[in-house]
């Protein structure tokens, strides 16, 4: 299955360009992630992948075979549902699915294994630190074993220390799962550590300036951030992005 | 995070109702040192007393008014909860009902009661719960549909992503969201269908066809027998609280194990 965007643009009904003319294409298995600042439109672009938002030219095309439900979107907030117990949570896509009870409870018990959540089946949300929300949603995403997996800045929101221990649990996830991974991000450093291809994007109206190959063997362990090569890779993203910035802040100059 | 200890609980229970007896003992005092004629003002005292003395009349005018409160309620909120439904299907089927439930709120129901017991002469007991019904019902409609359309915008990205139906995301998204604010609309109504229910039989009590608590309290404020208006008074305020002590506790249970407003503190 190969995911690929073809030139897409999307001008909000307001006239706020969001996107400018933007094409892609993802091999299966393949961690991207943009960079870019806030309101460049990177999320724009991930909610035109999942089919929330529609393009205003362009198209997304999913190769043969490829269903919606493949897919899974994991918010900037946990978005969980507080008066559903975390079982109930992670249960709602297959529930919303039809699927029958006991395959809707094994599929629940699995998710929790994988985000090491097991002893929390019956609380509430409202009972979770943000971390453990974050894992949540990300189990809810996998409940329906997606081949595809969209993260709008799903860690953004979280402290320094969760969101490394979340980076490493993802990379893990990640290996044994084997999905295409979109994942949005402000933070260069995570960007590099996690992905394949790191996409830099311009201010709004975004388009992506860079398109930087990661080219160190995946699935990483945290050990890579203290690798030269590591540093160089955030050298690059960073000059990328400042040059991308530099684009926009002439872009603003110009046009009245 | 700890419950609260016996001696606070005590206090908090204790507090209200020394506040009260205080109250009540003053209120004693004033009428017996002043030498206040019943006919003006009786003591408190003299108002428990009528008040045993007329149970055998009070306490069926009591059920009587309890009735036509509960089965208004009961309609307020079973029209109120689907009318919301309704309109939170579509925006257009909003903007066009929202106006007239604004249009019922306003009604004042002393006017128009008098004509809808007339309509409905042959029973005036169905005429009383409708002007009860028709005060009742917008706090249920306005609170309703404002939780139906608080639904977290997240979540109803992910009901679209997953395909849900108009059906699930009301069962499963919308009718969940709403809970709090339905519950808080209830809470309202209760006590407006308790209003509601009062008013209209002061309008129809001068016919003299019905013999609920503001029937009572309309005869004997005619017969200046104002110790027994107070008892009626007292009933009917007893009878709020009542109702809505019950709806508390009711949207405490429903709410417990996740919302905010039913946390321990």
């Amino acid at each position: 299955m190969t995911l690929t965007l073809d030139r897409i643009t999307k001008t909000f009904d307001n006239g706020v360009a969001a996107l400018q003319e933007t094409s892609l294409t993802l091999a299966p298995g393949e961690f991207v992630s943009f960079v870019g600042p806030s309101g460049c439109g990177k999320s724009t672009l991930l909610r035109i992948v999942a089919g929330l938002t529609a393009p205003s030219t362009g198209r997304v095309d999913w190769g043969a075979g490829m269903e919606p439900p493949d897919l899974a979107f994991v918010f900037q907030e946990p978005a969980l549902m507080p008066w559903a117990t975390v079982a109930d949570n992670l249960g709602l896509p297959l529930r919303l699915a039809g699927r029958p009870r006991h395959q809707v409870r094994s599929a629940i018990a699995d998710a929790l294994r994988l985000v090491g959540l097991e002893g929390f089946r019956q609380a509430y949300p409202r009972q979770l630190s943000g971390g453990m929300k974050m894992r949540v949603s990300i189990a809810r995403a996998l409940v329906t074993d997606p081949q595809v997996l969209l993260m709008d800045e799903p860690f953004g929101a979280l402290d320094d220390i969760t969101r490394t221990q979340l980076n490493e649990d993802l990379l893990t996830l990640w290996g044994e799962q084997g999905w295409t991974v979109l994942f949005v991000t402000h933070n260069l450093y995570e960007a590099v550590l996690l992905s394949g291809r790191v996409m830099v994007m311009s201010p709004r109206p975004g388009r992506i300036t860079a398109d930087i190959v990661i080219d160190s063997p995946q699935p990483r362990s945290p050990s890579f951030c203290n690798s030269p090569a590591y540093t160089a890779y955030c050298q690059q993203v960073a000059t990328a992005l400042g040059a991308a910035m530099a684009e926009g802040a002439s872009r603003a100059v110009l046009s009245p | 995070m700890s419950p609260p200890s016996l001696a606070t609980r005590l206090l908090t229970a204790i507090a209200p109702l020394a506040l009260g007896l205080i109250a009540l003992v003053t209120w004693e005092m004033a009428v017996r040192i002043n030498h206040i004629p019943p006919y003006l003002l009786p003591g408190p005292w003299l108002v428990a007393q009528t008040l045993v003395k007329d149970w055998p009349v009070l306490l069926p005018a009591l059920g009587v008014t309890l009735k036509i409160t509960l089965v208004a309620f009961a309609a307020a909120v079973v029209s109120g909860l689907a009318l919301a439904m309704l309109m939170a299907q579509s925006p257009w089927v909003e903007k066009s009902l929202y106006p007239y439930a604004i249009i019922l709120q306003t009604l004042p129901i002393a006017a128009i009661s008098p004509l809808i017991i007339i309509w409905l002469r042959n029973s005036t007991f169905l005429a009383l719960v409708i002007c009860a019904w028709i005060v009742a019902l917008f706090p249920v409609i306005s609170n309703t549909t404002l939780g139906l359309n608080s639904a977290d915008a997240n979540l109803q990205d992910l009901f679209r992503l997953y395909r849900a139906s108009r059906w699930q995301t009301l069962r499963y998204l919308r009718l969940p969201s709403a809970l709090p604010y339905f519950l808080a609309g209830l809470r309202i109504s209760g006590g407006l269908a308790l209003i509601g229910a009062v008013v209209a039989e002061f309008v129809a009590g001068s016919g003299g066809a019905n013999s609920g608590l503001a029937y009572q309290i309309l005869m004997a404020s005619y017969n200046l027998e104002i110790p027994r208006m107070f008892a009626g008074l007292v009933l009917i305020t007893c009878l709020g609280m009542g109702i809505f002590l019950v709806l508390s506790a009711l949207s405490n249970a429903l709410l417990r194990p996740w919302h905010e407003s039913a946390l321990p503190r």
